[in-house]
């Protein structure tokens, strides 16, 4: 899932309507899909190596190798009903080279065999050569050792996709509930859940296996007040977390309270979804602030992004 | 097997999956396509590529039950595999309660957004087309950075109640930033089209490029109310919120009804049929329009018609989903594959031309919603700004930040111009008065 993707999730909230789209190139696969092993590492090296060793033969100076196995799953409520949940898997193998000193890529959804990888490295190659006429000077690479056969498993202590449907189910329709209970007029709650398996290889000989989980809880709640045609909504106060089920378990001290109780580890999502209610309610009446200048006081819920755009973009030399 | 499947390809294949179903209802999703992009900065290629993709997805229902399973194998055991395990998935899945049965057989406009002059192109073309784009940028030392991408794809769907619906697709997109060597001059240009023979890599970065040039020593003006001309890309972008494409996904008639719309009516209700806009806004959908066409159903295989959402200045249709329409007793329509909004027949130098007091803006970015209830949005201006006095461009102006609704802009309209493509929708330029600058940004 892209940072677009992604924005349009957990963007949802201005006018309630929270079915996603789809990452480009993915299929809606079964919940149990999502809990078989993927490719057999031996497998993943054959065709990473196939990919490599067409990419050399064709001249490549420096080629890598990505294969992916993307798996997300999305729980759709709205109120007391269950308006969807979706299952997705994305498989594929991309290859990047560097010939004549131009870069090139190519990826394919149904690379199953070394015939298909090899074909990939040669479309790749094919690009990198047509754009090196294009060429004032070559890519350089910055020296990097290979690190041999090496894997990393994200940390978790619950993985999601194992938890019942019926248990996340469970979960988000009380919050709900709770919700319409303290005031809101409507609630759209949605648990994105992601688990990335990757595997990258390149020439200068690293092979590394990748295990990746995240989740996402995420939620709008409306209050209407049809007599004077206003609404208002509240947001979930949870984040997009590198974790595993474990970030639902509710943990006094992942609390930080105050005015408006924010999470660290551990989302109490019940709690937050009470308040959002009460808090959306009383948006309705509350009064404006007078235009002007005031000293504020950031929370982090803001100054997260302050951070990622000042200080993140331009140390990663993103060119916007 | 090939990526793009002709009709008939895909029919067969829908066609055998379907012949294995034992559930209440079924359908098949078919669907693949191929992707080519080349993206340059600092003058110099960064990255290109080529992706491709075809997979067959099946959705089994029983009662208001339903799992779906996919699979990209295409012999006749690992099909009827994939029928199994999907029925076996519904039978265990939620009831949804707002579940609607599958369309019928629907008879479908014939639109044609494939050209098989997109459908050809290949590193050579793409590399061809960049230098066209980067000639003339290191000849005048600016410095470029643009992306292409180009897409071919297919889309097939049919049903165990005799639906079937097919189309091809092409579309090219090209965006290009140009800045002055010193870095204090910026200029932006953005085409799209479905027949990359439209496509003049050389003409957007040429305006580009004007406007790097022309805006290198940008003067502060006062924040405040200001006349402003919109250019196409100013209103409609794909890549980020945009005022026009906010308006036209505002319109769902659920969300109106519920009361949690610009299109609620303060003691219940919707306001369809109200005057909510200048006399001159029209805004239509239509899949048949030769210079933005689109596919001829929807995802869940509704027919794409011609339909007027705005007409006038007055609300005249709203989106429905299926389930709220039936609810509602009235036709379930689905939102448009595109937009076109009608204009003028201005140029934006005319329209330059007949102001007196006013400032063009190139682009607007970094777009986020204020207030949902008005659709309030605040952005900045970036890439050419300029400063018009007496019809003619004086000087250009440090960028602004704007809190604007596009409902509050399009009843402060004085002027439109030609209706140009922009992301795949036709939009004028606009001429707003009392259009809303908050505050000033030193940005380029």
């Amino acid at each position: 899932m892209n940072r677009r993707d992604f924005n349009q999730l957990l963007g949802m909230g201005a006018a309630g309507i929270m079915i996603p789209t789809l990452p480009a190139f993915s299929r809606s696969v079964s919940p149990e899909a999502l809990l078989e092993p993927g490719l057999d590492i031996a497998v993943k090296k054959r065709l990473a190596d196939a990919a490599l060793n067409a990419a050399k033969s064709m001249g490549a100076t420096y080629a890598d190798v990505r294969i992916g196995r993307y798996l997300n799953q999305f729980v759709l409520t709205r109120e007391n009903k269950v308006q969807g949940i979706i299952n997705s898997e994305s498989f594929g193998v991309g290859v990047r080279v560097i010939v004549n000193g131009c870069w090139g890529f190519a990826s394919v959804g149904d690379a199953r065999d070394e015939a298909v990888v090899a074909k990939a490295a040669k479309t790749a190659v094919a690009i990198a050569k047509a754009n090196a006429r294009l060429l004032t000077e070559p890519v350089q690479l910055a020296p990097q050792k290979g690190y041999g056969e090496v894997s990393w498993k994200a940390p978790i202590k619950r993985n999601a996709f194992e938890v019942p449907i019926k248990e996340k189910v469970d979960l988000l329709l009380s919050c709900n509930a709770a919700a319409m209970q303290n005031g809101a007029n409507f609630v759209n709650n949605v648990l994105f859940q992601v688990n990335e398996q990757k595997y990258f290889a390149s020439t200068d000989g690293t092979y590394a296996d990748q295990d990746i989980h995240r989740i996402g809880p995420n939620f709008t709640v409306t209050a209407v007040d049809a007599q004077s045609g206003k609404f208002s909504t509240r947001n979930s106060l949870s984040s997009p977390m590198g974790m595993g089920y474990d970030y639902l378990q509710v943990n006094p001290s992942d609390k930080l309270t105050g005015v408006t109780t924010r999470y660290n580890k551990g989302y109490d999502m019940l709690e937050d979804i009470t308040l959002a209610a009460k808090q959306a309610k009383e948006k309705l009446t509350a009064k404006s602030v007078e235009a002007g200048k005031y000293d504020l006081v950031l929370d982090p819920s803001h100054l997260w992004l302050t951070i990622h755009e000042s200080v993140g973009h331009p140390s990663n030399l993103t060119v916007y | 097997m090939a990526i793009i499947l002709t009709k008939e390809e895909a029919k067969k294949i829908i066609d055998k999956v379907l012949s294995y179903s034992k559930s209440d209802e079924m359908s098949v999703n078919l669907s693949g396509g191929r992707t080519g992009n080349i993206r340059y900065a600092r003058n110099a290629v960064s990255t290109s590529g080529e992706s491709t993709n075809l997979s067959l997805g099946v959705t089994s229902v029983y009662g208001k039950r339903s799992g779906t399973a996919t699979i990209n194998e295409f012999d006749d055991v690992s099909l009827e595999k994939t029928v199994r395990r999907a029925e076996e998935i519904a039978k265990l899945a939620p009831e949804n309660p707002e579940y609607m049965p599958m369309l019928g057989p629907q008879t479908y406009l014939n639109t044609d957004p494939y050209s098989e002059n997109t459908a050809k192109m290949n590193p050579d073309y793409r590399a061809q087309a960049t230098f066209e784009s980067l000639d003339p940028c290191r000849k005048k030392n600016l410095t470029a950075a643009g992306y292409m991408e180009d897409s071919t794809r297919f889309n097939a769907i049919g049903n165990t109640k005799g639906l079937f619906a097919y189309n091809r697709e092409t579309s090219v997109e090209f965006s290009i930033t140009v800045r002055t060597a010193d870095g204090l001059g910026s200029g932006y240009a953005t085409s799209d089209v479905t027949d990359v023979s439209k496509l003049s890599t050389k003409n957007s970065t040429e305006i580009a490029m004007q406007k790097a040039l022309a805006s290198a020593s940008a003067r502060a003006l006062e924040p405040g109310k200001y006349t402003v001309i919109l250019e196409p890309a100013a209103l409609v972008s794909n890549v980020d919120a945009s005022l026009m494409v906010a308006l036209v996904r505002s319109m769902d008639a659920r969300n109106a009804d519920e009361g949690r719309s610009f299109l609620s009516k303060k003691g219940g209700g919707t306001r369809l049929g109200e005057k909510l806009f200048d006399e001159r806004v029209t805004i239509y959908s239509d899949p048949t329009n030769l210079e933005v066409p689109s596919g001829a159903f929807s995802g869940d295989g509704r027919p794409q018609e011609k339909i007027t959402w705005i007409e006038k200045g007055v609300v005249k249709n709203m989106p429905y989903s299926r389930y709220w329409a039936e609810k509602k007793g009235v036709k379930a329509t689905p939102p448009g594959g595109n937009f076109i909004m009608e204009g003028g027949t201005q140029s934006l130098a005319d329209m330059i031309k007949s102001t007196e007091k006013g400032i063009l803006v190139t682009r607007l970015w970094y777009i986020r919603p204020v207030d949902p209830q008005t659709l309030l949005y605040t952005g900045l201006t970036r890439d050419g700004t300029f400063y018009i006095e007496n019809g003619q461009i004086k000087f250009p102006v440090k960028n602004f930040r704007f809190n604007e609704s596009p409902v509050i802009m399009l009843n402060n309209l004085e002027a439109m111009g030609k209706p140009v493509r922009i992301g795949g929708n036709l939009v004028p330029p606009l001429k707003i008065r009392d259009f809303t600058f908050t505050s000033l940004s030193d940005a380029v």
